[in-house]
């Protein structure tokens, strides 16, 4: 149950600051990273953004986004990397199952299959980034 | 028993074993969810680095609740091949 548990952490933090990210909103991206208020630890939070920022040639938000985007990959590859492995599959333009359809070289995609659960919800995850929030 | 494709019969599946940690009673929620999706398919021998497993005296993963390390924004010291990696 404790291994279940930090999963389940892991994943709604993953989620949130995915959601963060997405919305673009300073005030929910700093209380996502707990650097609001005038303690010494938020002050270097900030500034770090704000050196961030600098790097990446964006503004003090844009350097948030950019940090929980990077945040959000770097969670969800650490648990497709090992539960997820990549794979062939091919496209079927009329839609049947893949074993009466006619192969050819041109309608082969990437994909990826998951090796259990997590690694199903992860793919779920991965499709969610994939989308760019559409 | 029952089967199902958790790709296709369950899209939403990962929004709700993440949202586990939002509910009130966070335990019968958990439960509700195993009993109703199964396990994970953790197990012990997995190679699955997690950090503070490999190594205990270093910080917990910081989590929504922002329990964790005291500088959650700075990145990772794992090595992150990124999604092209090896």
């Amino acid at each position: 149950m404790v291994a279940f548990d930090e999963e389940v952490d892991r994943a709604n933090r993953a989620l949130t600051c995915y959601e963060a990210a997405l919305s673009k909103d300073r005030e929910k991206l700093e209380e996502f990273w707990n650097i609001r208020g005038p303690s010494s630890n938020a002050r270097e939070g900030r500034a770090y953004f704000r050196l961030t920022a600098g790097i990446i040639g964006g503004t003090y938000t844009d350097a948030l986004v950019h940090v929980a985007t990077r945040q959000a990959l770097c969670d969800a590859w650490e648990v497709m990397s090992e539960y997820c492995y990549p794979y062939l599959t091919h496209r079927s333009p009329a839609g049947r199952a893949p074993l009466y359809e006619k192969l050819a070289p041109e309608l082969l995609m990437p994909s990826v299959r998951p090796r259990n659960l997590l690694g199903a919800m992860y793919t779920q995850f991965y499709w969610l980034l994939a989308s760019g929030g559409i | 028993m029952s089967y199902y494709d958790p790709l296709v019969d369950t899209p939403y599946l990962f929004l709700e074993f993440a949202r586990l940690a939002e509910r009130r009673n966070r335990d019968e929620a958990v439960w509700a969810w195993i009993s109703h999706y199964g396990l994970p398919g953790l197990h012990r021998n997995e190679r699955y680095p997690r950090r503070h497993h490999l190594d205990s005296a270093a910080p917990r993963r910081t989590t929504a609740a922002g329990v964790g390390p005291a500088r959650p924004w700075l990145p990772s010291t794992k090595k992150w091949t990124g999604p092209t990696g090896p």
